[in-house]
C-alpha cells in the first residue's frame, strides 16, 4: 500500500517533480565537477611543473667555491672535487624513490675541437677551444634490486630542445650547441674531433643533433658522460647532479631544521614529500655530497600550487553551499505547493508521522535519482574540463559519488523538513477550505 | 500600453504594493538574491585577482631574459655601459618589466672581526634584493629572520655556502678587496637559493664598481618580462634591435614552461569561473521560483478580471527585475568586500577589488531573476479556471 | 432519475417575446478527459433577468458559469453573449471580453491581498483601460464602504471583502454579472447585506446569473435553473407570461404559482 501511495504521488504533478530533479541534477553536477577537478588538480599541476626542470642540485661537499656567472663556471680545470657515479643507483633506494622522476649527472671538460666539414673560420689543422658537457641520455641505470631505471637529461633539463635526436650512449655520438653549429657551419651528420689535455689523441664524434637551450650550452658540445670522463681523465666521476622530484608544497613545518626535531616530528617530516626532506634523504645516501634545493623553482611552484588549490577548494565549497541552497529551496517549494494534498491526507485520518514518512520517502527517491543523474553529468563535465586543460581526464571516484549522494539526500530532506513540519501539523480544515 | 500618466502611476502603485506587501518575505528574498550575487562576486573577484596574482607569482621564478656583452664567454671581464640599463623600456603591452644590473668581480672577502678571508665572486647588484626568495637557510638557527632594520652604512647579502666557508653570520662586518681598492659592508641577511647566489656575496652596484675601478660599467642585465610568449618574443627582438652590440638572450627554461603552466592554470580558473556563474544562476533561480509559485493565484485572478497576458506579465517581470537589481547591487558590493577579506585569509594578501566584477554580477542576477519568472510566462497563457482549480 | 435531452425552451416560447435574448447557450458541452461536466445545455437569458443556477455538487454549474465568464472554454456548442460568439474567441479576445462585458464575483472573493480596497477596484479599471480614482471611490461608496477605502483585505470582514469584489465587478459597467456562490463564505448578517446589493442591482436592470445552493437566496431571483449531472433538469421563469415548467422526467408541471417554490415532489409522475 505504501509503495502504491508513493508510486501514485510520483505520477502526479510530473512537472514539479521534474523541476526538483532538474535542480538537484544541476546542483550535484556542479558539485561533482568541482570536487573531481579539485581533488585531481594537485597531481596534475605538479606534473606540469616538472617541465620547469630539476628542483634539486647535488654538488661535491669538498668542492671549491664555484666561480659561476650566467651559468658558466670559470674555475681552473683541475681544481675541485668530484663524486662517484657508482653511488647514483642509491638515489632510487630512498623512501620517496617513486617521487624521483629523473636525475642526470654533469661533467664539463674544456676541449679543443675541429670539424673536417667546417668551411668557416677554421680549416683542418686549426683548432678551436670549446667546452664539452657530458651527461646522460636514455641511460639505463642498474638498481640494487636488479631492476633498471632509465633516466635522462631530457627530463631534468626539459627546456633543452634538440633538433635531430639525442645521442645514443656508447656510440660515439654527440650534440652540438646551436651557436656552435652556426659559428662553424657544422650540420647534423658531420663529425667533430675533440681532444683534451688529459687525452691528446683526437676522438671522432658524429653529430646527431643540435641543441638549443638559451644558455651556455648553445656554445658547447653536449655529449655522453663517459666521453667527458674519458677526455678529462676522471673515469666514473661527475661534478654536478640535477634531480627532478615530485614534491608537496612546503609549509611552516617543512621549513624547520631536521636536526632540531624530535623523533616523532622527524618521522612526520621525512614521511612527507617536502622538497627539503627529499633533499635530506638523498644527502644521506650520497656520501660527500651537498644537496641543495633550487629554491627559485621549488618555492614558486609551491606557492602557485597552494594558491590554485585553495582557490579551487573555495569554489568547491561554494558549489556545495549553493547547490544545497538551491535544492533546499526547490524541495521546500514543492512541499508548500502540495499543502492541500497533505491536509487532505490528514483529514482522511493519516497521522502526521505517516504523512511525514510518505513525503520523506518520496524526497529520498528524488534525491537518489537526482543525485545519481547529477553525478553522471558532473563526471562528464569534469572529464571535458580535465581533458581540455590537462589533456588527461580525472579518475572516477567513489568518494565523490558518495559525497554527492549524501549531500543530495541531506539537503533534500532538510529543505523539505521545515515546510513539511508546518504542513503536517496544521489543521487540515483551513487548508482544505482554501485559506 | 499605459500611455496615460494615470495608468503609469497605477503601475508604479501596483509595483510598490507587490514588492512591499510582506516585509518579512521581501527581506528573505532579497537576502537569498544578495547571497547568490555576493558569493559569485566574491569568487569572481578572487578569480580575476588570482589570474593577475599568479602572473606576478611567476616573477618569483626569477629573470627570464639575460643581457650580456657579445661573446662574453671569452672571459668574464667583459663589461658594457651601465647606461644601457636605463634605456630599456620598462613598461610594454605585456606588463611591467623588472630590470636589474650586475657587475661581477673576483675579490678577496674577509671578516673584519676574525680576519679570516677567502677568494670569491662579488656581485654588485642594482637594485639589491632583486627577485630574491629569502628563505631561512637550513643549518642556521631557524628562529633568526633577516635583520629587522637596515643597518647603517652599506649592506651586503651573503650566499649561504660562502658564508659557511668563511664563518659569516648576520650583522658581520665584511671587508672586500680587489687590487688596491677596498670596501666594507654589513651582512644584512644570508640567502640560500640552490643557485649561483649561494656562492657569492652581493653588494650594491656602485660599491662593486668602485672596487673594480670600473665606474659606470656592468657585466650583465637581468630582466623579468611578463606577458604571453608572443609578446615576450617581440620584446626581445625589439631590444636586440635597440642594442645591436650586446646579446639579448631569453632564458628558455622559464619562458616556455611558464607559458604552458600559466595556460593550464588560466584554463582552470576559467572553468572555476564558469562554475561560479552557474552557481549564481542556480541560487537566484531558486529564490525566484519560490516567488513565482506564490504569484500563481494572482496571475489567475488578474486574468479573470480582464487583465491581458502582456500587462500581467509586465508587472511581474518588472518585479523580478527590481528584486534582481536590488539583490544584485547589494550582494555584489558585499561580495567584493568579502573577497578582499577572503583573499587575506587564503592567500595572505588582501585581494584587490576588480571593478569589472560588479557590473557582471549585477547583470547576471537580473538576467537570471527574469528567467526565474519564466514559469509565470507560461502561466499567463493558461485559462484562469485551470489556475483556480490548481491544475496549472 | 433519467433525464431526457431538453427541448429548447426558446422554441416553445410564445412568439410575443419582445426583446432578443442577451445570452444564448446552444448545446454547450464541456469534457475533462473522459468526464462530461456539461452534456449539452441550452437556454437563453433575457436582459434584466436574475437567474439562480442550482444543482447538486458536481452538476456542472461552476463549469457553466466559468464558460459564460470566459474563464474556461467549451468543448463544443455555442455561447452567444450580446451578439458575440464567445466560444470562437481566442485567449486574448476572451481577456477583452472579461474586462469589458463581464463582472465576476467569486465565492473566495479573489481580492489581491496586498492592494487596498480602492486599489483592488482600480485594478479592474487598469486592466480595462484607464484608472479613474474618483469613479472607484464612488463605486465603493455605493456598496457602503466609503470609510474602508484604504483597508487591506485582511482588515476587512468577509462581507466587506465581497462588497469590494462586487464594486470591482461593476466598475467597468459590465453587460452581465456572474456570481459563483457569492455568499458561500459569509455569515448570515453579511449574507443579507450582499444579497441586498444584488437586489438593488436587479432592480436597476442588471442581468445577473448567480450560482447558489441556498433555496432562500434563490427565492430572490426571477428565474431558477437547475442542472443535474451536466444536464438542464429544471428551468422556471418568474414572468407574468406562463412559461412551460418542466419536470425532471420531461412532463410539464401543473401550472401553479410562479418560480421559486417548485420542487420535484410537485411533479406528476
Amino acid at each position: 500500500m505504501f509503495a502504491r501511495l508513493i508510486a501514485d504521488s510520483f505520477t502526479r504533478r510530473p512537472r514539479r517533480k521534474l523541476l526538483t530533479v532538474a535542480a538537484l541534477s544541476l546542483g550535484m553536477a556542479v558539485v561533482t565537477a568541482a570536487l573531481s577537478v579539485a581533488l585531481d588538480v594537485g597531481d596534475r599541476l605538479a606534473a606540469e611543473f616538472t617541465s620547469l626542470g630539476a628542483n634539486l642540485v647535488v654538488t661535491p661537499q669538498a668542492d671549491s667555491l664555484p666561480l659561476e656567472i650566467g651559468g658558466v663556471d670559470y674555475r681552473p680545470v683541475n681544481s675541485g672535487a668530484y663524486l662517484p657515479e657508482s653511488d647514483l643507483p642509491k638515489i632510487k633506494s630512498v623512501f620517496w624513490h617513486n617521487n624521483i622522476i629523473a636525475f642526470a649527472p654533469i661533467l664539463e671538460v674544456p676541449v679543443q675541437a675541429w670539424s673536417p666539414a667546417s668551411k668557416n673560420s677554421f680549416s683542418p689543422g686549426v683548432v678551436e677551444n670549446a667546452t664539452l658537457l657530458g651527461t646522460w641520455s636514455q641511460h639505463a641505470l642498474a638498481l640494487s634490486d636488479g631492476k633498471e631505471f632509465v633516466t635522462s637529461a631530457e627530463k631534468t633539463n626539459s627546456w633543452w630542445s634538440v633538433e635531430g635526436r639525442w645521442f645514443t650512449e656508447n656510440a660515439d655520438e654527440t650534440l652540438i650547441g646551436a651557436n656552435f653549429a652556426r659559428k662553424f657551419a657544422v650540420k647534423i651528420g658531420d663529425s667533430v674531433n675533440v681532444a683534451a689535455a688529459a687525452k691528446p689523441a683526437w676522438k671522432n664524434l658524429r653529430v646527431v643533433g643540435i641543441i638549443a637551450t638559451g644558455g651556455p650550452e648553445d656554445d658547447a658540445i653536449v655529449g655522453p658522460l663517459s666521453i667527458a670522463q674519458e677526455l678529462s681523465g676522471k673515469p666514473g666521476l661527475y661534478r654536478k647532479l640535477y634531480v627532478l622530484a615530485l614534491t608537496k608544497p612546503e609549509d611552516a613545518f617543512a621549513h624547520r631544521d631536521p636536526k632540531t626535531m624530535d623523533q616523532k616530528d622527524f618521522e612526520r617530516w621525512s614521511c612527507s614529500p617536502y622538497v627539503s626532506s627529499i633533499a635530506y634523504s638523498i644527502q644521506q645516501v650520497l656520501p660527500g655530497s651537498d644537496v641543495r634545493v633550487i629554491r627559485r623553482i621549488a618555492d614558486s611552484e609551491g606557492q602557485i600550487l597552494t594558491r590554485v588549490r585553495s582557490l579551487l577548494w573555495l569554489v568547491t565549497l561554494a558549489a556545495l553551499l549553493a547547490a544545497a541552497l538551491a535544492v533546499g529551496a526547490s524541495s521546500a517549494a514543492s512541499v508548500i505547493e502540495r499543502r492541500s494534498e497533505l491536509a487532505l491526507m490528514k483529514a482522511l485520518g493519516a497521522g502526521s508521522g505517516m504523512v511525514g514518512f510518505l513525503l520523506a520517502a518520496e524526497q529520498l527517491l528524488l534525491a537518489f535519482v537526482g543525485g545519481t543523474l547529477g553525478y553522471g553529468f558532473g563526471y562528464v563535465l569534469a572529464r571535458i574540463v580535465g581533458t581540455k586543460i590537462f589533456g588527461v581526464p580525472p579518475l572516477p571516484s567513489f568518494l565523490v559519488l558518495g559525497v554527492v549522494l549524501a549531500l543530495a539526500t541531506v539537503v533534500t530532506l532538510l529543505g523539505s523538513a521545515l515546510p513539511l513540519r508546518r504542513a503536517t501539523h496544521c489543521e487540515p480544515a483551513p487548508i482544505l477550505r482554501g485559506e | 500600453m499605459g500611455a496615460t500618466s494615470g495608468n503609469r502611476s497605477m503601475f508604479r502603485r501596483l509595483l510598490r504594493r507587490l514588492l512591499f506587501a510582506n516585509h518579512g518575505r521581501l527581506f528573505v528574498i532579497l537576502l537569498a538574491l544578495s547571497a547568490g550575487a555576493a558569493v559569485s562576486a566574491a569568487l569572481l573577484n578572487l578569480q580575476v585577482d588570482a589570474k593577475r596574482r599568479i602572473n606576478s607569482e611567476f616573477r618569483a621564478f626569477g629573470p627570464n631574459v639575460l643581457i650580456l656583452p657579445k661573446s662574453s664567454l671569452a672571459s668574464f671581464d667583459a663589461t658594457f655601459s651601465e647606461s644601457t640599463a636605463k634605456e630599456i623600456p620598462e613598461s610594454y603591452p605585456g606588463g611591467r618589466v623588472t630590470v636589474s644590473s650586475a657587475l661581477y668581480i673576483a675579490g678577496r672577502i674577509s671578516i673584519s672581526q676574525t680576519g679570516k678571508s677567502i677568494s670569491g665572486i662579488v656581485a654588485g647588484i642594482r637594485p639589491l634584493m632583486f627577485l630574491r626568495i629569502a628563505v631561512a637557510p637550513s643549518g642556521t638557527d631557524p628562529g633568526k629572520p633577516p635583520l629587522p632594520n637596515m643597518p647603517q652604512g652599506p649592506v651586503c647579502i651573503s650566499g649561504q655556502r660562502i658564508a659557511a666557508r668563511l664563518g659569516v653570520e648576520q650583522n658581520a662586518s665584511l671587508v672586500i678587496t680587489d687590487g688596491d681598492h677596498s670596501e666594507s659592508c654589513t651582512v644584512f641577511s644570508l640567502i640560500h637559493t640552490g643557485g649561483a647566489e649561494d656562492d657569492r656575496v652581493e653588494v650594491e652596484l656602485h660599491q662593486a664598481q668602485r672596487l673594480a675601478g670600473l665606474p659606470g660599467r656592468i657585466s650583465a642585465i637581468s630582466l623579468y618580462v611578463p606577458g604571453t610568449s608572443q609578446q615576450k618574443a617581440d620584446y626581445v627582438a625589439s631590444l636586440q634591435k635597440q642594442f645591436p652590440d650586446i646579446e639579448v638572450r631569453p632564458l628558455r627554461q622559464f619562458s616556455e614552461a611558464q607559458a604552458k603552466i600559466y595556460s593550464r592554470i588560466s584554463g582552470l580558473l576559467t572553468a572555476a569561473t564558469a562554475i561560479i556563474l552557474i552557481l549564481t544562476a542556480l541560487c537566484v533561480m531558486a529564490a525566484m521560483t519560490n516567488i513565482a509559485a506564490e504569484r500563481r493565484n494572482d496571475v489567475g485572478m488578474m486574468k479573470a478580471i480582464g487583465g491581458s497576458a502582456r500587462r500581467v506579465l509586465h508587472l511581474f517581470v518588472t518585479e523580478a527585475v527590481v528584486l534582481g537589481l536590488a539583490g544584485g547591487l547589494i550582494g555584489a558590493a558585499a561580495g567584493i568586500a568579502l573577497s578582499v577579506v577572503l583573499g587575506k585569509a587564503v592567500f595572505g594578501v588582501a585581494a584587490a577589488p576588480r571593478l569589472i566584477v560588479y557590473p557582471i554580477c549585477v547583470a547576471l542576477t537580473v538576467i537570471v531573476a527574469i528567467l526565474g519568472a519564466y514559469p509565470l510566462r507560461r502561466l499567463v497563457n493558461v485559462r484562469p479556471a485551470t489556475i483556480f482549480r490548481g491544475e496549472a | 432519475m433519467t433525464t431526457q435531452p431538453l427541448v429548447n425552451p426558446v422554441a416553445s416560447l410564445q412568439p410575443a417575446q419582445q426583446t432578443p435574448p442577451q445570452v444564448v447557450l446552444e448545446n454547450l458541452v464541456k469534457e475533462y478527459g473522459t468526464l462530461r461536466a456539461l452534456g449539452g445545455v441550452s437556454f437563453n437569458i433575457q436582459p434584466g433577468e436574475w437567474i439562480a443556477l442550482m444543482g447538486p455538487s458536481g452538476s456542472g454549474k461552476t463549469t457553466l458559469i466559468n464558460i459564460l465568464g470566459g474563464l474556461d472554454t467549451a468543448t463544443s456548442g455555442r455561447v452567444t453573449v450580446n451578439g458575440q460568439d464567445i466560444t470562437r474567441l481566442g485567449e486574448s479576445d476572451l481577456v477583452r471580453y472579461r474586462a469589458e462585458k463581464i463582472g465576476f464575483v467569486f465565492q473566495q472573493f479573489h481580492l489581491v491581498p496586498y492592494l487596498t480596497a480602492l486599489e483592488n477596484v482600480m485594478l479592474a479599471q487598469y486592466f480595462h483601460s484607464v484608472t479613474d480614482e474618483s469613479q472607484a471611490v464612488e463605486a465603493l461608496q455605493r456598496v457602503g464602504l466609503a470609510d474602508r477605502l484604504d483597508h487591506l483585505p485582511a482588515k476587512l470582514s468577509g462581507g466587506e471583502q465581497q462588497r469590494v469584489a462586487i464594486a470591482r465587478a461593476l466598475i467597468n459597467q459590465p453587460k452581465l454579472i456572474l456570481a459563483d456562490e457569492p455568499t458561500g463564505n459569509l455569515d448570515e448578517a453579511n449574507e443579507e447585506i450582499v444579497i441586498n446589493i444584488f437586489r438593488e442591482l436587479h432592480q436597476a436592470g442588471h442581468t445577473i446569473l448567480m450560482v447558489t445552493h441556498d433555496v432562500d437566496i434563490a427565492r430572490n431571483a426571477s428565474r431558477r435553473i437547475e442542472l443535474t449531472h451536466g444536464h438542464l433538469t429544471l428551468d422556471t421563469t418568474c414572468n407574468f407570461l406562463e412559461q412551460p415548467k418542466l419536470c425532471p422526467h420531461g412532463k410539464p408541471f401543473p401550472s401553479s404559482g410562479c418560480c421559486s417554490t417548485l420542487d420535484a415532489k410537485s411533479c406528476n409522475p
